[in-house]
Protein backbone atom coordinates (compact mmCIF):
# COMPACT_ATOMS: atom_id res chain seq x y z
CA UNK A 1 0.00 0.00 0.00
CA UNK A 2 2.94 2.15 0.91
CA UNK A 3 4.90 2.20 -2.40
CA UNK A 4 1.77 3.90 -4.37
CA UNK A 5 1.30 6.60 -2.21
CA UNK A 6 4.94 7.23 -2.34
CA UNK A 7 5.78 7.07 -6.00
CA UNK A 8 2.41 8.88 -6.23
CA UNK A 9 3.97 11.99 -3.65
CA UNK A 10 7.20 11.72 -5.64
CA UNK A 11 5.27 12.06 -9.24
CA UNK A 12 3.20 14.99 -7.50
CA UNK A 13 6.79 16.67 -6.51
CA UNK A 14 8.34 16.16 -9.59
CA UNK A 15 5.02 17.51 -11.69
CA UNK A 16 5.83 20.97 -8.75
CA UNK A 17 9.46 21.00 -9.29
CA UNK A 18 9.45 21.13 -13.06
CA UNK A 19 6.30 23.43 -12.82
CA UNK A 20 8.30 25.74 -10.76
CA UNK A 21 11.49 25.36 -12.73
CA UNK A 22 10.01 26.12 -16.30
CA UNK A 23 8.22 29.09 -14.45
CA UNK A 24 12.39 30.79 -14.44
CA UNK A 25 11.76 33.95 -16.40
CA UNK A 26 10.06 31.97 -19.30
CA UNK A 27 6.38 32.03 -18.92
CA UNK A 28 4.42 34.67 -20.64
CA UNK A 29 1.35 34.17 -18.33
CA UNK A 30 2.42 36.84 -16.45
CA UNK A 31 -0.90 36.79 -14.14
CA UNK A 32 0.44 33.41 -12.86
CA UNK A 33 2.22 32.96 -9.14
CA UNK A 34 5.81 31.85 -9.68
CA UNK A 35 8.78 31.07 -7.77
CA UNK A 36 12.25 31.94 -9.10
CA UNK A 37 15.22 31.22 -7.29
CA UNK A 38 16.76 34.21 -5.63
CA UNK A 39 14.08 36.55 -6.69
CA UNK A 40 11.42 35.11 -4.31
CA UNK A 41 7.55 34.44 -4.75
CA UNK A 42 5.57 36.43 -6.75
CA UNK A 43 1.93 36.92 -6.62
CA UNK A 44 1.13 39.45 -8.79
CA UNK A 45 -2.49 39.51 -8.76
CA UNK A 46 -1.55 40.98 -5.21
CA UNK A 47 1.74 43.30 -6.12
CA UNK A 48 2.88 40.70 -3.08
CA UNK A 49 6.66 39.30 -3.55
CA UNK A 50 7.90 36.70 -0.19
CA UNK A 51 11.92 36.20 -0.47
CA UNK A 52 14.60 36.35 1.94
CA UNK A 53 18.53 35.01 2.29
CA UNK A 54 20.41 33.27 4.49
CA UNK A 55 23.81 32.86 5.22
CA UNK A 56 25.72 29.96 7.63
CA UNK A 57 29.61 31.02 8.83
CA UNK A 58 32.62 29.25 10.08
CA UNK A 59 34.14 31.96 12.48
CA UNK A 60 37.86 30.18 13.38
CA UNK A 61 39.67 32.86 15.19
CA UNK A 62 43.44 32.66 16.25
CA UNK A 63 42.57 33.54 20.04
CA UNK A 64 39.16 31.91 21.01
CA UNK A 65 36.41 29.11 20.46
CA UNK A 66 35.39 28.58 16.55
CA UNK A 67 32.01 28.60 16.06
CA UNK A 68 29.33 27.53 13.38
CA UNK A 69 26.27 30.23 13.13
CA UNK A 70 23.58 30.73 11.11
CA UNK A 71 24.26 34.04 10.81
CA UNK A 72 21.32 35.39 9.00
CA UNK A 73 18.40 34.07 8.04
CA UNK A 74 15.73 36.85 6.83
CA UNK A 75 12.47 36.97 4.95
CA UNK A 76 11.78 39.61 2.81
CA UNK A 77 8.16 41.17 2.32
CA UNK A 78 7.40 43.32 -0.51
CA UNK A 79 3.67 44.51 -1.30
CA UNK A 80 2.46 47.17 -3.62
CA UNK A 81 -1.18 48.37 -3.16
CA UNK A 82 -1.35 50.63 -5.61
CA UNK A 83 0.76 52.67 -7.70
CA UNK A 84 2.34 55.07 -5.63
CA UNK A 85 2.48 52.90 -2.34
CA UNK A 86 4.76 50.60 -1.13
CA UNK A 87 5.56 48.38 1.78
CA UNK A 88 8.60 46.70 2.32
CA UNK A 89 9.92 44.70 5.78
CA UNK A 90 12.69 42.50 6.43
CA UNK A 91 12.63 40.27 9.20
CA UNK A 92 15.70 38.88 10.65
CA UNK A 93 16.03 35.54 12.32
CA UNK A 94 19.29 35.70 13.90
CA UNK A 95 21.77 33.29 15.63
CA UNK A 96 19.42 30.16 15.00
CA UNK A 97 20.88 26.59 14.77
CA UNK A 98 23.92 28.28 15.84
CA UNK A 99 26.43 26.49 18.20
CA UNK A 100 26.29 28.87 20.79
CA UNK A 101 22.91 29.45 22.73
CA UNK A 102 20.16 31.62 21.37
CA UNK A 103 20.37 34.86 23.43
CA UNK A 104 16.85 35.84 23.20
CA UNK A 105 13.68 35.35 21.30
CA UNK A 106 13.45 39.29 20.87
CA UNK A 107 17.32 38.49 19.75
CA UNK A 108 16.66 36.28 17.25
CA UNK A 109 13.70 37.42 15.59
CA UNK A 110 14.48 41.29 14.75
CA UNK A 111 12.18 43.66 12.22
CA UNK A 112 15.11 45.05 10.57
CA UNK A 113 13.52 47.13 8.02
CA UNK A 114 9.89 48.33 7.78
CA UNK A 115 8.91 51.17 5.79
CA UNK A 116 6.05 52.32 3.29
CA UNK A 117 7.09 54.21 0.10
CA UNK A 118 5.24 56.74 -1.24
CA UNK A 119 5.87 57.79 -4.88
CA UNK A 120 4.96 61.32 -4.81
CA UNK A 121 6.09 62.02 -8.23
CA UNK A 122 8.87 59.58 -10.46
CA UNK A 123 11.75 61.94 -8.72
CA UNK A 124 10.54 61.91 -4.94
CA UNK A 125 10.10 59.23 -2.48
CA UNK A 126 8.52 59.71 0.70
CA UNK A 127 9.82 56.77 3.13
CA UNK A 128 8.56 56.27 6.69
CA UNK A 129 9.85 53.55 9.32
CA UNK A 130 12.87 51.92 9.64
CA UNK A 131 15.72 51.73 7.39
CA UNK A 132 19.23 51.38 6.55
CA UNK A 133 21.22 54.58 8.05
CA UNK A 134 22.49 55.57 4.41
CA UNK A 135 26.01 56.32 5.22
CA UNK A 136 28.71 54.76 2.62
CA UNK A 137 28.10 52.08 0.55
CA UNK A 138 28.08 48.78 2.45
CA UNK A 139 25.76 49.37 5.00
CA UNK A 140 22.94 49.99 2.39
CA UNK A 141 24.18 46.55 0.14
CA UNK A 142 24.89 44.52 3.58
CA UNK A 143 23.47 41.68 3.01
CA UNK A 144 25.62 38.62 2.75
CA UNK A 145 24.56 37.71 -0.84
CA UNK A 146 25.40 40.98 -2.06
CA UNK A 147 29.07 41.37 -0.51
CA UNK A 148 32.30 39.63 -1.05
CA UNK A 149 33.38 39.11 2.14
CA UNK A 150 31.87 37.28 5.70
CA UNK A 151 33.20 40.22 7.75
CA UNK A 152 32.20 44.05 7.20
CA UNK A 153 34.32 46.66 7.20
CA UNK A 154 35.10 48.37 10.81
CA UNK A 155 33.91 51.77 9.58
CA UNK A 156 30.39 50.46 8.71
CA UNK A 157 29.69 48.66 11.49
CA UNK A 158 26.96 49.60 14.08
CA UNK A 159 30.07 51.03 16.78
CA UNK A 160 30.57 53.85 14.32
CA UNK A 161 27.18 54.98 13.75
CA UNK A 162 23.79 53.41 13.83
CA UNK A 163 23.27 51.06 10.64
CA UNK A 164 19.58 51.62 11.30
CA UNK A 165 17.21 54.35 11.80
CA UNK A 166 13.25 54.97 12.19
CA UNK A 167 11.11 58.22 11.17
CA UNK A 168 11.03 59.56 7.63
CA UNK A 169 13.37 59.90 4.47
CA UNK A 170 12.95 61.71 1.39
CA UNK A 171 14.80 60.55 -1.80
CA UNK A 172 15.01 62.59 -5.10
CA UNK A 173 16.89 61.57 -8.24
CA UNK A 174 17.16 63.46 -11.37
CA UNK A 175 19.34 63.09 -14.57
CA UNK A 176 22.46 65.44 -14.33
CA UNK A 177 23.88 64.93 -17.88
CA UNK A 178 22.06 61.99 -18.38
CA UNK A 179 23.27 60.29 -15.30
CA UNK A 180 21.68 59.91 -12.24
CA UNK A 181 21.91 62.23 -9.05
CA UNK A 182 20.37 60.95 -6.12
CA UNK A 183 19.83 63.26 -2.98
CA UNK A 184 18.43 61.70 0.14
CA UNK A 185 17.45 63.49 3.27
CA UNK A 186 16.47 61.74 6.71
CA UNK A 187 15.26 62.23 10.02
CA UNK A 188 15.30 59.85 12.85
CA UNK A 189 13.42 59.82 16.28
CA UNK A 190 14.49 56.09 17.08
CA UNK A 191 13.80 57.36 20.57
CA UNK A 192 10.22 57.43 20.52
CA UNK A 193 9.61 55.70 17.50
CA UNK A 194 11.43 52.40 17.55
CA UNK A 195 10.03 50.06 19.78
CA UNK A 196 12.79 47.36 20.36
CA UNK A 197 16.23 49.19 20.21
CA UNK A 198 19.12 47.70 20.78
CA UNK A 199 22.59 49.03 21.88
CA UNK A 200 23.40 51.87 21.09
CA UNK A 201 20.94 53.08 18.91
CA UNK A 202 20.21 56.30 17.41
CA UNK A 203 18.28 58.75 20.24
CA UNK A 204 17.69 61.29 16.87
CA UNK A 205 19.83 62.12 14.00
CA UNK A 206 19.52 63.23 10.97
CA UNK A 207 21.23 63.26 7.87
CA UNK A 208 21.73 63.50 3.95
CA UNK A 209 23.47 61.60 1.00
CA UNK A 210 24.39 62.64 -2.65
CA UNK A 211 25.26 59.79 -5.18
CA UNK A 212 26.49 60.69 -8.95
CA UNK A 213 26.95 58.70 -11.79
CA UNK A 214 30.71 60.19 -12.76
CA UNK A 215 31.30 57.88 -15.68
CA UNK A 216 29.27 54.88 -16.59
CA UNK A 217 30.89 52.84 -14.37
CA UNK A 218 32.35 55.12 -11.70
CA UNK A 219 29.56 55.91 -9.06
CA UNK A 220 30.86 58.70 -6.11
CA UNK A 221 28.89 59.15 -2.89
CA UNK A 222 29.09 61.54 -0.08
CA UNK A 223 27.10 61.38 3.48
CA UNK A 224 26.82 63.58 6.45
CA UNK A 225 25.29 62.36 9.39
CA UNK A 226 24.48 63.99 13.07
CA UNK A 227 23.10 62.27 15.56
CA UNK A 228 22.81 62.06 19.59
CA UNK A 229 22.78 58.23 21.63
CA UNK A 230 23.72 57.51 24.67
CA UNK A 231 26.78 55.60 26.36
CA UNK A 232 27.28 54.77 29.39
CA UNK A 233 23.86 56.80 30.68
CA UNK A 234 25.75 60.03 28.92
CA UNK A 235 24.15 61.90 26.09
CA UNK A 236 27.05 62.13 23.06
CA UNK A 237 26.37 64.47 19.95
CA UNK A 238 27.90 62.86 16.99
CA UNK A 239 28.82 64.05 13.27
CA UNK A 240 29.82 61.96 10.61
CA UNK A 241 31.28 62.59 7.37
CA UNK A 242 31.66 60.05 4.87
CA UNK A 243 33.35 59.74 0.86
CA UNK A 244 32.79 56.66 -0.94
CA UNK A 245 32.87 55.17 -4.36
CA UNK A 246 32.43 51.83 -6.17
CA UNK A 247 33.64 51.25 -9.67
CA UNK A 248 32.55 48.48 -11.94
CA UNK A 249 33.77 47.13 -14.93
CA UNK A 250 32.90 43.65 -15.97
CA UNK A 251 33.91 41.51 -13.17
CA UNK A 252 36.22 43.67 -12.16
CA UNK A 253 35.31 46.24 -8.61
CA UNK A 254 36.65 48.16 -6.52
CA UNK A 255 34.87 49.98 -3.75
CA UNK A 256 35.97 52.30 -1.17
CA UNK A 257 34.56 54.50 2.13
CA UNK A 258 36.26 56.77 4.48
CA UNK A 259 34.47 58.21 7.08
CA UNK A 260 35.06 60.67 10.23
CA UNK A 261 33.36 60.84 13.22
CA UNK A 262 33.72 63.91 15.76
CA UNK A 263 32.31 63.75 19.25
CA UNK A 264 31.07 66.80 21.22
CA UNK A 265 34.14 65.53 23.97
CA UNK A 266 37.32 66.48 23.48
CA UNK A 267 39.85 64.08 22.01
CA UNK A 268 36.50 62.28 20.84
CA UNK A 269 36.88 61.47 17.29
CA UNK A 270 37.37 58.53 14.66
CA UNK A 271 38.90 58.06 11.13
CA UNK A 272 39.29 55.53 8.90
CA UNK A 273 38.48 53.89 5.73
CA UNK A 274 38.53 50.42 3.38
CA UNK A 275 39.34 49.80 -0.17
CA UNK A 276 38.63 46.57 -1.47
CA UNK A 277 39.26 44.92 -5.10
CA UNK A 278 37.68 42.50 -6.71
CA UNK A 279 39.07 40.52 -9.82
CA UNK A 280 37.83 37.21 -11.60
CA UNK A 281 39.89 34.04 -11.87
CA UNK A 282 37.86 31.86 -14.09
CA UNK A 283 35.01 29.44 -13.16
CA UNK A 284 33.05 32.24 -11.20
CA UNK A 285 35.84 32.13 -8.88
CA UNK A 286 37.00 35.55 -7.09
CA UNK A 287 39.76 37.16 -5.81
CA UNK A 288 38.83 39.93 -3.01
CA UNK A 289 41.65 41.99 -1.18
CA UNK A 290 41.02 44.76 1.39
CA UNK A 291 42.76 47.06 3.44
CA UNK A 292 41.29 48.77 6.62
CA UNK A 293 42.29 51.24 8.67
CA UNK A 294 40.66 52.90 11.79
CA UNK A 295 42.11 55.40 14.03
CA UNK A 296 40.64 57.32 17.36
CA UNK A 297 38.54 56.71 20.64
CA UNK A 298 36.60 53.88 19.27
CA UNK A 299 33.45 52.59 21.48
CA UNK A 300 32.61 48.97 21.43
CA UNK A 301 30.32 47.00 23.80
CA UNK A 302 29.75 50.34 26.04
CA UNK A 303 33.36 50.49 26.33
CA UNK A 304 35.61 53.52 25.13
CA UNK A 305 39.47 52.91 23.79
CA UNK A 306 41.42 54.16 21.88
CA UNK A 307 42.63 52.42 18.71
CA UNK A 308 44.99 52.33 15.83
CA UNK A 309 44.33 49.32 14.03
CA UNK A 310 45.36 48.00 10.22
CA UNK A 311 43.26 45.47 8.73
CA UNK A 312 44.20 43.23 5.75
CA UNK A 313 41.45 40.63 4.48
CA UNK A 314 42.82 38.27 1.38
CA UNK A 315 39.78 35.69 0.35
CA UNK A 316 38.59 33.77 -2.18
CA UNK A 317 34.76 33.56 -3.14
CA UNK A 318 32.77 31.44 -5.38
CA UNK A 319 29.07 32.39 -7.50
CA UNK A 320 28.41 29.38 -8.97
CA UNK A 321 25.08 30.85 -9.62
CA UNK A 322 23.43 34.21 -9.24
CA UNK A 323 21.47 34.03 -6.12
CA UNK A 324 24.66 31.69 -4.38
CA UNK A 325 27.95 32.84 -3.02
CA UNK A 326 30.60 30.88 -0.94
CA UNK A 327 33.32 32.62 0.83
CA UNK A 328 36.75 32.30 2.56
CA UNK A 329 38.88 34.44 3.72
CA UNK A 330 41.96 35.17 6.47
CA UNK A 331 41.98 38.20 8.49
CA UNK A 332 45.15 39.66 9.73
CA UNK A 333 46.59 43.22 11.04
CA UNK A 334 47.91 45.16 13.90
CA UNK A 335 46.31 46.66 16.59
CA UNK A 336 43.12 44.84 15.69
CA UNK A 337 42.31 41.71 17.75
CA UNK A 338 39.99 43.50 20.24
CA UNK A 339 37.62 44.84 17.20
CA UNK A 340 38.86 42.58 14.42
CA UNK A 341 40.31 39.30 15.40
CA UNK A 342 42.78 37.77 12.85
CA UNK A 343 41.58 34.47 12.00
CA UNK A 344 40.01 32.19 9.42
CA UNK A 345 36.68 32.34 8.25
CA UNK A 346 34.07 31.02 5.55
CA UNK A 347 30.59 31.22 4.63
CA UNK A 348 27.56 29.91 2.64
CA UNK A 349 25.26 32.89 1.51
CA UNK A 350 22.14 32.42 -0.71
CA UNK A 351 19.14 34.72 -1.81
CA UNK A 352 15.88 32.36 -2.24
CA UNK B 1 19.54 13.84 -48.97
CA UNK B 2 17.08 13.52 -46.67
CA UNK B 3 14.46 16.33 -46.17
CA UNK B 4 16.16 17.23 -42.43
CA UNK B 5 19.55 18.13 -44.33
CA UNK B 6 17.55 19.91 -47.15
CA UNK B 7 15.84 22.67 -44.73
CA UNK B 8 19.10 24.64 -43.58
CA UNK B 9 20.11 24.76 -47.26
CA UNK B 10 16.80 26.46 -48.51
CA UNK B 11 16.86 28.44 -45.33
CA UNK B 12 20.45 29.69 -46.50
CA UNK B 13 19.47 30.43 -50.03
CA UNK B 14 15.96 32.19 -49.11
CA UNK B 15 17.25 34.19 -46.77
CA UNK B 16 20.36 35.13 -49.44
CA UNK B 17 17.62 35.91 -52.62
CA UNK B 18 15.36 37.81 -50.04
CA UNK B 19 16.18 41.20 -48.87
CA UNK B 20 17.28 41.18 -45.35
CA UNK B 21 17.34 44.56 -43.70
CA UNK B 22 18.86 45.06 -40.36
CA UNK B 23 16.21 47.00 -38.27
CA UNK B 24 15.99 49.36 -35.25
CA UNK B 25 14.94 48.36 -31.95
CA UNK B 26 11.50 49.94 -31.25
CA UNK B 27 10.10 51.29 -27.84
CA UNK B 28 6.54 50.68 -27.84
CA UNK B 29 3.83 51.05 -25.07
CA UNK B 30 -0.10 51.11 -25.63
CA UNK B 31 -2.24 53.30 -28.19
CA UNK B 32 -3.64 54.47 -25.46
CA UNK B 33 -0.85 55.48 -23.29
CA UNK B 34 -0.72 59.40 -23.40
CA UNK B 35 1.84 61.37 -25.78
CA UNK B 36 5.23 61.56 -24.14
CA UNK B 37 9.08 61.86 -25.04
CA UNK B 38 11.77 59.57 -23.36
CA UNK B 39 15.38 59.49 -23.58
CA UNK B 40 17.57 57.11 -23.57
CA UNK B 41 18.82 57.58 -19.84
CA UNK B 42 15.31 57.90 -18.66
CA UNK B 43 14.41 54.18 -20.72
CA UNK B 44 17.36 52.87 -18.56
CA UNK B 45 15.99 54.11 -15.29
CA UNK B 46 12.71 52.53 -16.40
CA UNK B 47 13.87 48.94 -16.91
CA UNK B 48 16.09 49.33 -13.92
CA UNK B 49 12.86 50.30 -11.87
CA UNK B 50 14.72 53.55 -10.63
CA UNK B 51 11.79 55.51 -11.84
CA UNK B 52 8.89 53.64 -11.27
CA UNK B 53 6.61 56.06 -12.13
CA UNK B 54 4.98 57.64 -15.27
CA UNK B 55 4.05 61.20 -15.43
CA UNK B 56 0.92 60.61 -14.78
CA UNK B 57 1.61 59.09 -11.65
CA UNK B 58 0.89 55.06 -12.49
CA UNK B 59 3.03 52.85 -12.40
CA UNK B 60 5.45 51.97 -15.36
CA UNK B 61 5.32 48.35 -15.86
CA UNK B 62 8.58 47.17 -18.39
CA UNK B 63 8.41 44.08 -20.22
CA UNK B 64 11.83 42.31 -21.25
CA UNK B 65 12.17 39.00 -23.71
CA UNK B 66 13.88 36.24 -21.96
CA UNK B 67 17.71 36.81 -21.59
CA UNK B 68 18.94 34.54 -24.40
CA UNK B 69 16.41 36.22 -26.97
CA UNK B 70 18.82 37.85 -29.24
CA UNK B 71 16.39 41.02 -29.36
CA UNK B 72 17.17 41.43 -25.52
CA UNK B 73 20.58 41.22 -25.94
CA UNK B 74 20.78 43.95 -28.61
CA UNK B 75 18.47 45.87 -26.33
CA UNK B 76 20.59 45.39 -23.15
CA UNK B 77 23.45 46.04 -25.07
CA UNK B 78 22.59 49.14 -26.53
CA UNK B 79 20.84 50.87 -23.72
CA UNK B 80 23.23 49.39 -20.74
CA UNK B 81 25.90 48.43 -22.73
CA UNK B 82 25.84 45.27 -20.69
CA UNK B 83 24.66 42.03 -21.40
CA UNK B 84 21.77 40.75 -19.40
CA UNK B 85 23.68 38.16 -17.23
CA UNK B 86 25.90 41.43 -16.30
CA UNK B 87 23.11 42.87 -14.80
CA UNK B 88 22.56 40.16 -12.40
CA UNK B 89 24.36 41.37 -9.29
CA UNK B 90 22.78 44.84 -9.78
CA UNK B 91 19.14 42.89 -9.72
CA UNK B 92 20.37 40.92 -6.52
CA UNK B 93 21.01 44.79 -4.96
CA UNK B 94 17.40 45.29 -6.17
CA UNK B 95 15.80 42.27 -4.70
CA UNK B 96 17.19 42.94 -1.08
CA UNK B 97 15.13 46.59 -1.45
CA UNK B 98 12.43 44.13 -2.18
CA UNK B 99 12.30 45.13 -6.03
CA UNK B 100 12.18 42.55 -8.74
CA UNK B 101 13.11 42.25 -12.41
CA UNK B 102 10.61 43.45 -15.15
CA UNK B 103 8.72 41.10 -16.32
CA UNK B 104 9.95 38.25 -18.80
CA UNK B 105 8.05 36.66 -22.32
CA UNK B 106 9.48 34.28 -24.74
CA UNK B 107 8.57 36.31 -27.91
CA UNK B 108 8.24 39.15 -29.42
CA UNK B 109 4.29 38.59 -30.43
CA UNK B 110 3.95 38.47 -26.97
CA UNK B 111 5.64 41.88 -26.07
CA UNK B 112 2.95 43.23 -28.34
CA UNK B 113 0.12 41.91 -26.56
CA UNK B 114 1.66 42.36 -23.22
CA UNK B 115 1.77 46.47 -24.02
CA UNK B 116 -1.41 46.17 -25.34
CA UNK B 117 -3.46 44.81 -22.49
CA UNK B 118 -1.42 45.82 -19.93
CA UNK B 119 -1.96 49.58 -18.62
CA UNK B 120 1.39 51.89 -18.86
CA UNK B 121 3.16 48.57 -19.87
CA UNK B 122 6.30 49.74 -21.80
CA UNK B 123 8.72 46.98 -24.11
CA UNK B 124 10.39 46.57 -27.11
CA UNK B 125 10.41 45.23 -30.67
CA UNK B 126 12.19 45.11 -33.79
CA UNK B 127 10.59 48.15 -35.71
CA UNK B 128 9.71 46.11 -38.56
CA UNK B 129 6.84 43.44 -36.05
CA UNK B 130 4.94 46.78 -35.13
CA UNK B 131 1.65 46.83 -35.85
CA UNK B 132 -1.25 49.04 -34.99
CA UNK B 133 -2.16 47.76 -31.45
CA UNK B 134 1.32 49.81 -30.29
CA UNK B 135 3.37 53.21 -30.78
CA UNK B 136 6.77 54.15 -30.18
CA UNK B 137 8.44 56.31 -28.11
CA UNK B 138 11.59 56.10 -28.73
CA UNK B 139 13.85 54.18 -31.89
CA UNK B 140 17.14 52.46 -30.51
CA UNK B 141 19.81 51.39 -33.73
CA UNK B 142 20.21 47.84 -33.37
CA UNK B 143 24.02 46.95 -33.44
CA UNK B 144 24.60 46.16 -37.07
CA UNK B 145 23.86 43.31 -39.21
CA UNK B 146 22.93 41.76 -35.55
CA UNK B 147 19.23 41.61 -36.10
CA UNK B 148 18.21 41.25 -39.61
CA UNK B 149 14.45 41.77 -39.87
CA UNK B 150 11.98 39.20 -41.22
CA UNK B 151 9.02 40.49 -42.00
CA UNK B 152 5.80 38.43 -39.93
CA UNK B 153 8.29 36.62 -37.82
CA UNK B 154 7.46 38.41 -34.37
CA UNK B 155 6.54 34.77 -32.95
CA UNK B 156 9.88 33.52 -34.10
CA UNK B 157 11.93 32.11 -31.08
CA UNK B 158 15.72 31.85 -30.96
Amino acid sequence: MLKPALLYTIRVLLIVLFSTHAAYGQTDDHAAMRYLWGRGLSVPALNLNLGGYTEAAVKAPERGDSELVLEDLSLFISWMPFSQLRFFAEIELEDWLSTRRVRSLEAALSPERYYFDWLVTPAFTLRLGKYLTPVGRWNVIHAAPLVWTTNRPLVTKNELFNTHGTGVMGHYSRLLNDRNLELTVYLDDSEHLEPRKRQPHFEQAAGLRLNYEWLDNLEIGASYLAYRNRLQGVDNDQHIFGVDMSWRRRDYEVMAEWVYRKGDKANDYETGGYAQGVAPLGHKVYAVGRYEYLNGRHVQDQAAFDLDAHIGVMGLAWRPYTPLVLKTEYRFGDGNESVAPSGFFASFAMFF
Amino acid sequence: MCMSKQIPVLLILLLGVCPVQAADIAVIVGRDTPEITLTPAQLENIFRKKTRLTPWSQAWVPVNLHANHRLRRAFSLQLFEQPPEQQEEFWNIQYFNGITPPYVVTSEEAVLRFVTDTPNAIGYVLDCHLDARVKVLLRLTAPEHSLPCVPGHAEVKP
